[in-house]
């Protein structure tokens, strides 16, 4: 049998350099202690080797490391964002791409607090994606909440010119940065961000099991609401969390192990070159939309080089497409991807479609016999 | 005498230690008594006490919250 060829890297990286798992192999055989909770060596070493890591994401988007909160993913991440700073009947304004992890949190607390909710556009025309912003905009509006990176297609918000609007109006901006978290550079001051959402197993070729909130430095953390409390490894005698981030905000532990295999993700991404990586995946996005835009019976959307590719077959349902190329040993996902807002305005709810996410270690091979495969699939619906 | 730099948390206590560390300045992390604080858990920086002044310099401009403690 063939082996896997992996082409499902928008949902999680894979594989993950050796130099990552050597750097969790390390650490877990060697000081693993719970960091920030103690003062023996073993706990010490490993706050210093969080600590390292936060430096490092500071470094990367411009934070400073105490900002750098670590959670457990970034539907957490974005969940403490959004009901952190949600005031009764506020309005919050967020985007047509939007992820499940945006949107269920955002209806949620709207429900739960009187709040409401509109949706402004994205699209290619940076002007028209603010004279969108602008047409929402209410007296009531708290927030402005947007992927950097759709996890559908190449559709890509102009973070800068959203954090000036959100600065010019008095907004929080917050930014749902799991796709786009070591592919693309992201400045949280040049464009004013509040509130950087991030996931270390994606671009960033960590494990699974830690993200991060990260605070720009016009946020005051005492006043962003807790929705987890717990223990801080400080201030332990009040009934409320600490005031200052990033302890306010990691209640319990903190998920290590994974959050250093972040760390060294984004040493690996930095050692090979994140621009590199990139050029890398749209290189091989222009091979595939080459080949499928070929084949008869096969639509592309949003058809521009990047890291996804969205397409689907005429005749055959997207799940079968996955499935019948899991049979010849290729991952790919199928679907609503979590996803039903950016699928609306693809024009793909509700069916969906396949998706295939590169990543820095495909190759051309590995997307030749991807496309000879749905070649394969679209020719069996010929009649 | 022990000579000490409280910090709010573990985090601003590695961030001082950093700074520190690249001044050449002797020191080590420390969780402190529970009694010290009416909020209970704090880790701090011990500290040479004749390194007093450097280290109010550095800490300085770090721009970071500490209370100098003497034990």
């Amino acid at each position: 049998m063939r082996r896997t060829i992996y082409f499902d890297n928008a949902a999680t990286t894979f594989p993950k350099p050796e130099c990552v798992h050597r750097a969790v192999i390390k650490y877990a055989e060697n000081y693993a202690g719970n960091p920030g909770r103690g003062s023996h060596k073993m706990s010490l070493l490993s706050s210093g080797a969080v600590f390292d890591v936060r430096e490092k994401l500071a470094n990367e988007f411009s934070a400073l490391p105490e900002r750098v909160a670590f959670t457990a993913n970034v539907t957490e991440s974005l969940n403490m964002a959004i009901k952190g700073i949600f005031e009764f009947g506020d309005n919050l304004l967020i985007s047509n791409m939007e992820h499940n992890a945006v949107l269920r949190p955002v209806s949620t607390i709207c429900g739960e607090k009187n709040g409401t909710y509109d949706i402004f556009d994205i699209v290619h025309d940076e002007e028209e994606t603010i004279k969108s912003l602008k047409s929402k905009l209410t007296r009531k509006t708290r927030a402005v909440i947007t992927t950097h990176m759709s996890n559908l297609c190449t559709v890509t918000a102009p973070l800068e010119i959203i954090g000036q609007f959100c600065r010019e109006n008095g907004l929080y901006f917050i930014v749902d940065a799991a796709q786009s978290a070591g592919r693309l550079p992201i400045d949280m001051r040049a464009s004013n961000i509040d509130m950087l959402c991030i996931t270390g197993h994606k671009s960033l070729y960590g494990y699974m099991g830690a993200g991060a909130l990260i605070f720009g430095e016009n946020v005051e953390p005492a006043e962003i609401r807790t929705i987890i409390e717990g223990g801080s490894g400080v201030d332990s005698v009040p009934l409320t969390m600490p005031e200052i981030a990033p302890e306010r905000f990691e209640a319990g532990t903190i998920p290590a192990h994974a959050i250093v295999s972040m760390g060294r993700g984004l040493d690996w991404v930095h050692y090979v070159g994140r621009d590199k990586i990139f050029a890398h995946e749209k290189k091989i996005s222009e091979v595939i939309i080459s080949r499928l835009s070929e084949i008869d019976g096969v639509t592309l959307y949003g058809a521009e080089t990047g890291a996804t590719v969205l397409f689907n077959i005429s005749g055959v349902e997207p799940s079968d497409v996955s499935m019948r190329l899991s049979e010849k040993n290729i991952c790919v996902r199928s679907g609503l991807h979590c996803a039903p807002l950016a699928h609306r305005t693809l024009g793909t709810f509700p069916r969906g479609a396949v998706r295939i996410g590169i990543g820095a270690f495909n190759t051309e091979a590995d997307a030749k016999i991807l496309c000879d495969e749905i070649r394969a699939i679209a020719q069996m619906q010929v009649p | 005498m022990r000579c000490i730099y409280r910090f709010p948390s573990i985090t601003y206590a590695e961030r001082a230690s950093r700074a520190l560390t690249k001044e050449s300045i002797l020191h080590k992390i420390t969780e402190l008594n529970p009694k010290l604080s009416e909020k209970g858990c704090a880790y701090g920086i011990e500290i040479p006490c004749y390194e007093y002044g450097n280290v109010n310099n550095i800490l300085s401009r770090l721009r970071v919250r500490y209370e100098y403690i003497t034990l």
